[in-house]
C-alpha cells in the first residue's frame, strides 16, 4: 500500500532532522494504540480472515461452509450481473463523489464566511444527511421523481412535455440516486467546515495587511492548509462510494432495477450472500473489492503526495 | 459581523470588515443563493411534518405540502402502537448512542494521537490494515461477527453495538482525527515537550483542546449514525423491549400489505428532534475551531 | 474436494468460528436474558406489521393459560429484515425456536437440516384440509412445515373505476386472458388520463405460474424448471401486448406502481380497476379502496372456470428449529397455534384461511363482511382446482428476482418477448442449480 509509503516518507522526513533512534515511542504507541490493537485483534481482524477464508467456500448461512477452491472467483468472470454492477459503481464513484464533495466544499467555504444566520443554513444544509437512508426518504424520492411526482410538475410548467418516472426509466434511475447522494453532502460539508475552522486566523491577518484579495487568499491560503481535510473527504467519500448501499436500497426496494441500472456492487453482493444464500460468493466479491478500493486508495496516497501539505 | 470584530485582533477585523461594508450587493447574492439551496434541503422534513398530521389514507393521495389536516392522532397513536411506549425505545437508542459516541471519543482518539505524533515499530502497516479495515462491506463482515458475539452470550444486548467503539474499530474516526492533528502546528507540541511534558500531557493538553472541531463532528456523525443504525441493530437485538428506534420504526411497517405510514412518520418526526438538537450544539463546538487565535 | 472437517484445518481461527457455531452452546435458546439451555423458555420469531405483532402478542397471552410451563419470548420483525436475521441466527446456531416461515425458503431451510420433520415430533394435522398438509413436506426431508393459513391467486375488481367508465363488470366463470385485456382497454380509453384498465401483470410471479399451469406446465417439477420457453414466451407476449394496447399502463408507471407498497398503489389508490392479488391480501385492499372491491376468480384460456387451474398456496408457515432445545414443548405450541380453536379465534385470518377445517369453521361466524368475501372465495375454488404445484426448490426464491428483471427489459423494449422466455428457463435453471 502507498498508505505505507507515504508514511515511511514522511517518517523519513522527519527523522532526518530529529533523533537518531527510529522508533522512540514504542513504548507510548503501544499504550495509545492499545484499544485499536485488542480492538483488531478481537473483534476486526478475525470475521476479515473469516470472509477470506469463506471466499473459497460454498456457504450458504444454513449448512456448514464446504471448500471448493477458487470456483467463486471463476463464476465471477462470467457473471454478467456482476460486471454490470460494477459499471454502475463506477458510474456512480466517478460522478457521485466529485460532485458531492465539490458542492460540500463550496458551501462549507460560503458558510464559514461571516454572514447572518450562518448557523441556521448549516442546519438546514445538514438536515438530508440527518433523514439520510430512512424509508421516509426513500419514499419521497419515489415520489418526487415519479411519473406524476413533484420534478415533472415543475418541468412541465415551464414547458417539458412528455416526461418519463425518472426513478423507474432504466435509463435515468441511476442519475437520480447520484442525485440523492449529491444532496446529503451534509457530512463532508461538516468536516470542511469543521477544517475551515482550524485555519489559523493570522495566516489571514497577514495576507490582508499584504493586501492580497480574498480570491487569492482563498487559493493560497484556505485551499493548501485544507488540503489534509480535502484529502480525508476524498479518501473516504470513495471508499464509502464503492461500499454504497443504503440510497440504492432504499429507491429501488432492493431489487436494484428496473431493469439492473441500480445493481449496486454491495446491493448485488448482498443479495448473493442473504437472499440467494451464497455467502461463500459474497464473500469473494466483498474481497474483490476490496481489492479495487484499495488500488483507488492506493493512487489517492500516491498522488497525496503532489497535492497535500501538512504543517508537521 | 459584529460578534468577530469584538473577538478578533484588531489588524485582522478592520480589512474584513470594510471588504464586507462595501459589497451589500454581494451579501444579498449571497443569502439568495443560501435560501434557494435551504428551500431543497428542507423540503423533505416539511412533507414528512406535513404526512404525520394527515390521516393515513390521504398521506399519498394529496401530494400537495399545504397542510389542510391538522391531525395529531399520529402522534398519540404512534407512541402507543408498539408493544411499549415510544419512550422505551428513545431510551434504548439513547444508550446506544452515549455509549458509541463516548467510546469513539475516547478510543479514537487516542489512536490517532498515536498515529500522527509518535514513532513507533509497525506504525505503517498497523495504518494500512487500519485503513482495509474501511473497505470489506458489512454484510459479509457481520455473519462472522455475530458468530463470536453469540458465543459471549452478549446477542439482544447493547454490547456488540458499543463494546467494537470503545476498542477504536471505527476506522473513519481514527483517520478523521488523524488529518486534524497533523494540522496542527508541530511547534505547539514541541515547546510543551521542551516545557517536559510526557505524551499523556501533550495529548491531553496540547492536542485535545485543538482538536475540537474534529470532537465534535466525531460527536456529532456518532451520533447520527448509531442513531439511524439499522442493520447492527436488526441483527443483534432480537426482542421488543430491547429495540432501538429505527426497529422500532420498522414495526409500523409492512412492506406485504398495509403500513402505518402516519404513524411511522410521526415517530419519525419525534426522533428526529434530539438528533437535531445533538447537532445544534455539536455545531458550536464545530465552529469554535482554534481556541487560541480568537476567531468566532 | 475437502471435507468439512479439512476445511476447518485449513484457516487459522477464523473458519473453525464458522463450525463452532453450528455446536454453538446457545443452539436454540440464544443470548436472551442469559437463560441457558432452553428448558423454559421458547423463542418464537415472526414477521408481519403491526395488527398482527398485536393478535400474536394476544395468542401467546393465551397459551400461557394453556401450558405456563414454558415462557414464549416473541420476536417480531418486519418482512425485508427478517430474512436476514435469520440467516444469520441460523449461521450462529441461533436460530429461534418457532419461526414463520415462507413458501419461498422452505426449502432452502428445510433441505439443509435446519428444520424439524413436525409429522416425526406428532404434530396433530388429522384436521386439515385434503392437500393442504402437504404444501410443507420437503421432499426426502419430511413435513418441514404446517401452514398457518392459504392462499390462492385471486383477481379483485374495483367497482368504481368500472362505473366511471361505464363498463359492466364481467362474468368470472367465462372470462378469458383476452377478454380481460380487451375489457382494461375499453376502461383505459373510457376514463380520464391516468386510469387505467389493468395493472401490468406480466411481471407478476403469481399469475405467471397460473398461466404456465393452465398450459399443462408448471412453475417448477420434480426435476426443476417445470416450463419450457415457448410457453414462458407465450404469456411475456400475453403481458407486453397489454402495454400496446394501453389496458395498462406504460412501462415506466407500471415499474413505479410494481415497487410501491400496497396502499401507494394505483389500485388502491383509485387508478386502475382489475389487479392480481393473493386472496389474503383482498381484505386490505378492500379497506383501502374506498367503497371496497370485488373478488373475481382469475381468466383461462378456454373461457371455463373449470380450466382456471388455480391452488391452494400456504400464506405462510410454522416451522420449528432442528436445534431447539425442547421439541415438544415447540410442537405443543405449534400444535396450540394451528389446532386451537380459541388460538384460531385470535389469529383470525390475518395470517391468511386457516387450513385446519374445525378451526375455520369455528371462526367463520366472527369475521366481518371483507374476511368472509376472502373465506368465500377459497371455499368456491375448491372444486375448481388443479393438481397441487411442487414446492419451490433451493434456488427458486429468486424466481420473482429473474421475472421481473426480464419484464423490466421486455417492457422497455431491451429485448423481445423470445429472448425473454429463453431468459426466464435458463436463469431459474442456474439459479436451481
Amino acid at each position: 500500500m502507498s498508505a505505507v509509503g507515504e508514511l515511511a516518507s514522511l517518517a523519513k522526513r522527519r527523522s532526518a532532522g530529529g533523533p537518531k533512534e527510529k522508533h522512540p515511542d514504542n513504548r507510548a504507541g503501544l499504550a495509545f494504540m492499545a484499544p485499536w490493537l485488542i480492538g483488531l485483534l478481537v473483534i476486526t481482524i478475525l470475521p476479515m480472515i473469516a470472509s477470506f477464508v469463506l471466499s473459497f467456500t460454498d456457504y450458504s448461512l444454513i449448512a456448514p461452509p464446504e471448500f471448493t477452491g477458487l470456483d467463486n472467483y471463476k463464476e465471477m468472470i462470467g457473471d454478467t450481473r456482476l460486471h454490470k454492477s460494477l459499471a454502475v459503481t463506477f458510474i456512480y464513484v466517478l460522478v457521485g463523489t466529485p460532485l458531492q464533495l465539490i458542492v460540500a466544499l463550496l458551501l462549507a467555504v460560503l458558510l464559514n464566511q461571516g454572514m447572518k444566520g450562518l448557523s441556521f443554513y448549516r442546519s438546514v444544509f445538514y438536515l438530508p444527511s440527518l433523514l439520510g437512508g430512512s424509508v421516509a426518504i426513500s419514499i419521497l424520492w419515489r415520489q418526487m421523481f415519479g411519473a406524476g411526482g413533484l420534478v415533472n410538475q415543475l418541468l412541465e410548467a415551464i414547458g417539458f412535455t412528455n416526461l418519463p418516472g425518472w426513478v423507474s426509466n432504466p435509463d435515468t434511475a441511476l442519475g437520480t440516486i447520484i442525485l440523492l447522494h449529491v444532496w446529503t453532502f451534509g457530512s463532508p460539508m461538516i468536516i470542511f467546515l469543521a477544517g475551515l475552522r482550524q485555519i489559523p486566523q493570522m495566516y489571514y491577518e497577514a495576507a490582508g495587511v499584504d493586501g492580497a484579495s480574498k480570491l487569492h487568499q482563498f487559493f493560497h491560503i484556505t485551499i493548501p492548509l485544507l488540503t489534509p481535510i480535502i484529502f480525508f473527504n476524498v479518501v473516504l467519500q470513495v471508499i464509502n462510494a464503492f461500499q454504497s448501499f443504503t440510497q440504492a436500497f432504499v429507491v429501488s426496494g432492493g431489487t436494484g432495477g428496473p431493469s439492473d441500472s441500480t445493481l449496486f456492487y454491495t446491493l448485488y453482493l448482498y443479495q448473493k450472500g442473504f437472499t440467494q444464500f451464497d455467502m461463500g460468493y459474497a464473500s469473494a466479491m466483498a474481497w474483490l473489492l476490496l481489492a479495487i478500493v484499495a488500488i483507488f486508495t492506493a493512487i489517492n496516497f500516491f498522488v497525496s503526495k503532489f497535492w497535500v501539505f501538512y504543517d508537521d | 459581523m459584529t460578534d468577530s470584530t469584538a473577538t478578533a485582533p484588531a489588524p485582522a477585523a478592520a480589512p474584513a470588515l470594510r471588504v464586507r461594508r462595501t459589497n451589500p450587493t454581494r451579501s444579498v447574492i449571497k443569502h439568495i443563493v443560501m435560501i434557494a439551496v435551504s428551500l431543497v434541503m428542507i423540503y423533505p422534513l416539511l412533507w414528512m411534518i406535513v404526512s404525520s398530521l394527515r390521516p393515513n389514507d390521504e398521506i399519498f393521495r394529496n401530494p400537495s405540502l399545504l397542510p389542510l389536516s391538522f391531525d395529531v392522532s399520529n402522534y398519540v397513536d404512534g407512541w402507543n402502537a408498539l408493544a411499549q411506549p415510544f419512550s422505551h425505545y428513545l431510551i434504548n437508542s439513547t444508550l446506544l448512542v452515549l455509549g458509541c459516541v463516548i467510546g469513539n471519543l475516547v478510543a479514537c482518539s487516542l489512536t490517532a494521537y498515536a498515529f500522527a505524533r509518535l514513532r513507533f515499530w509497525g506504525r505503517n502497516i498497523a495504518f494500512a490494515i487500519m485503513l482495509m479495515t474501511l473497505m470489506l462491506p458489512i454484510h459479509v463482515v457481520i455473519v462472522p461477527q455475530y458468530i463470536m458475539f453469540s458465543q459471549t452470550g452478549w446477542v439482544n444486548t447493547l454490547v456488540p453495538l458499543v463494546l467494537p467503539k470503545f476498542l477504536a474499530t471505527d476506522a473513519f474516526f481514527v483517520f478523521l482525527m488523524v488529518q486534524f492533528i497533523r494540522g496542527i502546528p508541530r511547534e505547539l507540541d514541541e515547546a510543551a515537550r521542551i516545557d517536559g511534558c510526557g505524551h499523556f500531557r501533550i495529548f491531553f493538553q496540547v492536542i485535545l483542546p485543538l482538536m475540537l472541531p474534529a470532537l465534535a463532528t466525531t460527536t456529532i456523525f456518532t451520533f447520527m449514525w448509531m442513531w439511524n443504525d439499522f442493520f447492527g441493530s436488526l441483527i443483534y437485538l432480537t426482542t421488543p423491549e430491547n429495540f432501538t428506534v429505527p426497529l422500532a420504526l420498522q414495526s409500523f411497517l409492512d412492506s406485504q400489505g398495509t403500513s402505518n405510514w402516519g404513524a411511522m412518520f410521526a415517530m419519525s418526526i419525534l426522533s428526529l428532534v434530539p438528533l437535531f438538537l445533538v447537532f445544534l450544539v455539536g455545531q458550536r463546538f464545530l465552529v469554535k475551531g482554534f481556541a487560541t487565535t480568537g476567531i468566532k | 474436494m475437502f471435507t468439512r472437517r479439512q476445511t476447518i484445518a485449513l484457516g487459522a481461527a477464523a473458519p473453525a468460528l464458522v463450525a463452532l457455531a453450528a455446536c454453538g452452546p446457545n443452539s436454540g435458546s440464544g443470548g436472551s436474558g442469559g437463560s441457558d439451555g432452553g428448558s423454559g423458555t421458547l423463542r418464537f420469531a415472526w414477521w408481519g406489521n403491526p395488527t398482527r405483532n398485536e393478535n400474536t402478542a394476544n395468542v401467546i397471552e393465551a397459551y400461557k393459560s394453556v401450558d405456563d410451563s414454558v415462557t414464549i419470548s416473541a420476536e417480531p420483525g418486519e418482512w425485508s429484515g427478517y430474512w436476514d436475521k435469520l440467516a444469520t441466527q441460523t449461521a450462529g446456531g441461533d436460530m429461534p425456536d418457532i419461526i414463520q416461515m415462507d413458501e419461498k425458503y422452505l426449502s432452502e431451510y428445510g433441505q439443509r437440516g435446519a428444520l424439524l420433520d413436525l409429522a416425526e415430533a406428532g404434530l396433530d394435522t388429522s384436521k386439515f384440509a385434503p392437500g393442504t398438509v402437504e404444501v410443507g413436506e420437503v421432499p426426502d426431508k419430511g413435513l418441514m412445515a404446517i401452514n398457518a393459513g392459504l392462499n390462492a391467486v385471486s383477481i379483485i375488481v374495483n367497482p368504481a373505476v368500472f362505473e366511471e367508465a361505464g363498463v359492466e363488470l364481467p362474468d368470472d366463470s367465462t372470462w378469458t386472458w383476452e377478454s380481460m385485456a380487451q375489457l382494461a382497454a375499453q376502461i383505459t380509453e373510457a376514463t380520464p388520463d391516468g386510469t387505467y384498465g389493468m395493472s401490468q401483470m406480466g411481471g407478476v410471479q403469481g399469475v405467471f405460474q397460473l398461466y404456465v399451469r393452465q398450459l399443462g406446465q408448471d412453475q417448477y417439477n420434480a426435476e426443476g424448471v417445470g416450463f419450457d420457453a415457448a410457453a414462458a414466451t407465450q404469456f411475456l407476449e400475453w403481458g407486453k401486448s397489454l402495454q400496446d394496447t394501453k389496458a395498462c399502463p406504460d412501462a415506466s408507471v407500471s415499474v413505479e406502481d410494481a415497487s410501491k407498497s400496497m396502499d401507494q398503489s394505483l389500485f388502491a389508490t383509485g387508478k386502475i380497476g382489475i389487479t392480481m392479488v393473493w386472496s389474503n391480501q383482498v381484505v386490505a385492499h378492500d379497506a383501502l379502496v374506498p367503497g371496497g372491491v370485488k373478488v373475481l376468480r382469475p381468466p383461462s384460456m378456454t373461457g371455463s372456470s373449470k380450466d382456471v387451474q388455480l391452488w391452494y398456496k400456504a400464506s405462510m408457515y410454522w416451522s420449528v428449529s432442528a436445534k431447539t432445545a425442547d421439541p415438544e414443548a415447540a410442537v405443543k405450541f405449534v400444535d396450540f397455534l394451528v389446532n386451537s380453536p380459541d388460538a384460531g379465534k385470535i389469529l383470525s385470518v390475518e395470517r391468511g384461511v386457516p387450513g385446519n377445517l374445525d378451526v375455520r369453521e369455528a371462526i367463520t361466524p366472527e369475521l366481518d363482511a371483507a374476511n368472509v368475501m376472502a373465506v368465500e372465495y377459497l371455499d368456491s375454488v375448491e372444486s375448481e382446482l388443479g393438481e397441487p404445484p411442487a414446492i419451490t426448490p433451493q434456488g427458486g426464491g429468486e424466481f420473482e428476482a429473474i421475472l421481473t428483471r426480464v419484464s423490466e427489459d421486455l417492457l422497455f423494449g431491451t429485448i423481445d418477448a423470445a429472448a425473454g422466455g429463453q431468459r426466464l428457463v435458463d436463469e431459474l435453471n442456474a439459479a436451481l442449480a
